[in-house]
């Protein structure tokens, strides 16, 4: 089995656990798994971040939601990444193999499949987030994060991915 | 209070709420009196999203999905404190999309014909298709389920709203991509509003008619009775070259273009999942609720419509800057909005109220609950104007203008 074969497996077969193998291996061209999101993994992502994220909150309805990924993934370039894509689909529980077969969520370090109270997360992620999708995170390792309805500004990304 | 209601209630606002229609909730008892073979596939969890209608009886009747993902309808008096045992209806292996703005709906003839109608999500990213499921006895029993467009591709068909006119015409509108498909990539702004009509209550489908180009791709559409007897419908429309604005339009023969019916200016290149609300005004023309944002400042506004659905006057922030989902309803002079919002640790139900068409409001306190929720449903009975509000736990209704 080859490492990364194998590391998939293990990944996958911690779907149910904590998820932080994932978080902080970031050695993936694709996602191996989908991790749960509950209403306390984004303070766990924020408390235990090892490196810089863009966190891209999606619903598979969301039409405008795959070119942002698409756009971000590129910014971000190949993996390994210096700065992690993660992906949350928040209406995704119910069909991890689906999720794992677009081509977009693909694209992530880590995709995550939300299940809760999405108003307590909206909350908690930022009060001012309306439930708008995509909405994009950019998470420093250090420092506060910043919030966008859609793709960030190309000059923002920029100077995010230059911290 | 019942359950997990943390209750605020407004002196002359009754609570009623019903702790058996919780998701899972309920058993399959009853499932057998709509003569349906009731199939419960695996779907693991659904949504809360929840229709709602009067029939000609003057009984509520709410249909939504349980957790195992199958399609219930419970029914009372409006009178009562408690619903009757849920009924399962036969919708074979049918998957339902009920949260968001997603939900099945159901309605009413005057003629006896009861349908309901969803949102099947496909197997591929963004498609689905709108199916129906149709009673010619009052709802006593229903056919199981047909697709109601004759596009057959799988793209987006979502985000159907259904209503019956005066003469019983049934309208069917729902959002659907064919047009984005033929275009050039990227050249089509958001997707197109298509509808078509039944004369036999669902039975039969003439064919699909498109409403208008450019609408958003994720959010409801609102349908309202016009003043001789027509259906009008608002929406979400993505004006050039990025604004996500809201359009009016009546739902005849004509091929006017469609109104813009409000000007908040919101660019934006995103989801919103927040469509707007409308209801027919006493005084000409219509009362209506949408969310957006103007200059930065997001909220859910309120605006008077003329009858062809131009704004008059100027909008007016409901007060609530967390306000979501909001839903008008008029009863004469009197105008009712409710809306829900989270302030961190509970979603609180609130309404504003007007006894002078619009021209004033005063803000009530209905109920909060902790737990998940759908949005608000305004509902007129025949003795008033009544608030469901389905929580992860509870069902309720609360009296609001009687």
């Amino acid at each position: 089995m080859s490492y990364r074969l194998y590391l998939e497996s293990v990944l996958c077969g911690v779907r149910r656990g904590t998820g932080w193998l994932i978080l902080s291996s970031g050695a993936l061209a694709a996602p191996g798994g989908v991790q749960d999101f509950g209403i306390d993994t984004w303070a766990k992502l924020q408390r235990n971040a090892v490196k810089a994220q863009a966190v891209v909150f999606t619903t598979t309805e969301c039409a405008h939601c795959p070119a942002v990924i698409e756009r971000l993934a590129t910014a971000l370039g190949k993996p390994p990444r210096r700065v992690g894509l993660a992906v949350v689909v928040m209406d995704g529980q119910e069909q991890p193999a689906a999720l794992l077969a677009d081509r977009h969520y693909r694209l992530a370090d880590t995709l995550y499949a939300f299940d809760g109270n999405s108003l307590a997360l909206r909350h908690r992620v930022n009060p001012e987030w309306r439930g708008l999708t995509p909405y994009v995170v950019l998470l420093p390792a250090k420092g506060p994060a910043r919030y966008f309805n859609g793709a960030p500004p190309a000059a923002v990304l920029q100077s995010f991915l230059q911290q | 209070m019942v359950g997990g209601v943390v209750g605020l209630l407004a002196a002359s606002a009754l609570l009623w709420s019903v702790g058996a229609l919780a998701q899972g909730g309920h058993t399959r008892h009853g499932a057998d009196t709509a003569g349906a073979t009731a199939q419960a596939p695996d779907r693991s969890r659904a949504g809360l999203g929840i229709g709602v209608a009067v029939a000609p009886s003057g009984k509520l009747w709410v249909v939504g999905v349980d957790r195992e993902g199958r399609l219930f309808i419970r029914t009372r008096d409006d009178g009562d404190r408690e619903w009757g045992v849920p009924r399962l209806l036969d919708i074979g292996n049918d998957k339902i999309a009920a949260d968001g703005e997603n939900r099945p709906k159901i309605a009413f003839s005057t003629a006896g014909h009861v349908v309901i109608s969803y949102t099947q999500p496909l197997a591929k990213p963004y498609t689905g298709e709108i199916r129906m499921l149709r009673s010619e006895d009052g709802g006593a029993s229903f056919t199981p389920p047909l697709t109601v467009h004759r596009d057959r591709q799988v793209i987006t068909h979502r985000f159907e709203s259904i209503a019956f006119d005066a003469s019983g015409t049934l309208h069917t509108v729902w959002i659907d991509k064919r047009d984005q498909v033929l275009a050039a990539r990227g050249t089509y702004r958001g997707a197109a509003l298509y509808r078509n009509e039944s004369r036999d209550g669902g039975k039969s489908f003439g064919p699909d008619l498109k409403l208008a180009d450019h609408s958003c791709e994720c959010c409801r559409v609102a349908l309202a009775p016009t003043p001789d007897g027509g259906i009008a419908a608002m929406w979400r429309h993505v004006f050039a070259p990025n604004i996500r604005d809201h359009a009016f339009a009546i739902l005849d023969t004509a091929t006017a273009a469609p109104m813009r019916a409000s000007f908040d200016d919101w660019q934006l290149d995103a989801c919103p999942h927040h469509g707007p609300g409308l209801s027919p005004a006493s005084d000409g023309g219509y009362h209506a609720v949408w969310f957006g944002e103007k200059v930065g400042r997001a909220a859910v506004r309120y605006g008077r419509l003329a009858a062809d659905g131009s704004s008059r006057g100027a909008a007016r922030e409901v007060p609530d800057p967390r306000a979501e989902h909001a839903d008008v309803l008029a009863l004469g002079a009197t105008v009712a909005i409710v809306w829900r919002s989270f302030d961190g640790r509970q979603s609180r139900l609130r309404a504003w109220l007007s006894s002078d068409e619009g021209a004033s409001f005063a803000l009530r306190e209905l109920a909060a609950s902790e737990d998940e929720n759908d949005h608000p449903r305004l509902l007129l009975t025949p003795v008033g104007i009544r608030v469901l509000w389905r929580t992860a736990k509870e069902f309720h209704v609360i009296p609001l203008v009687s």
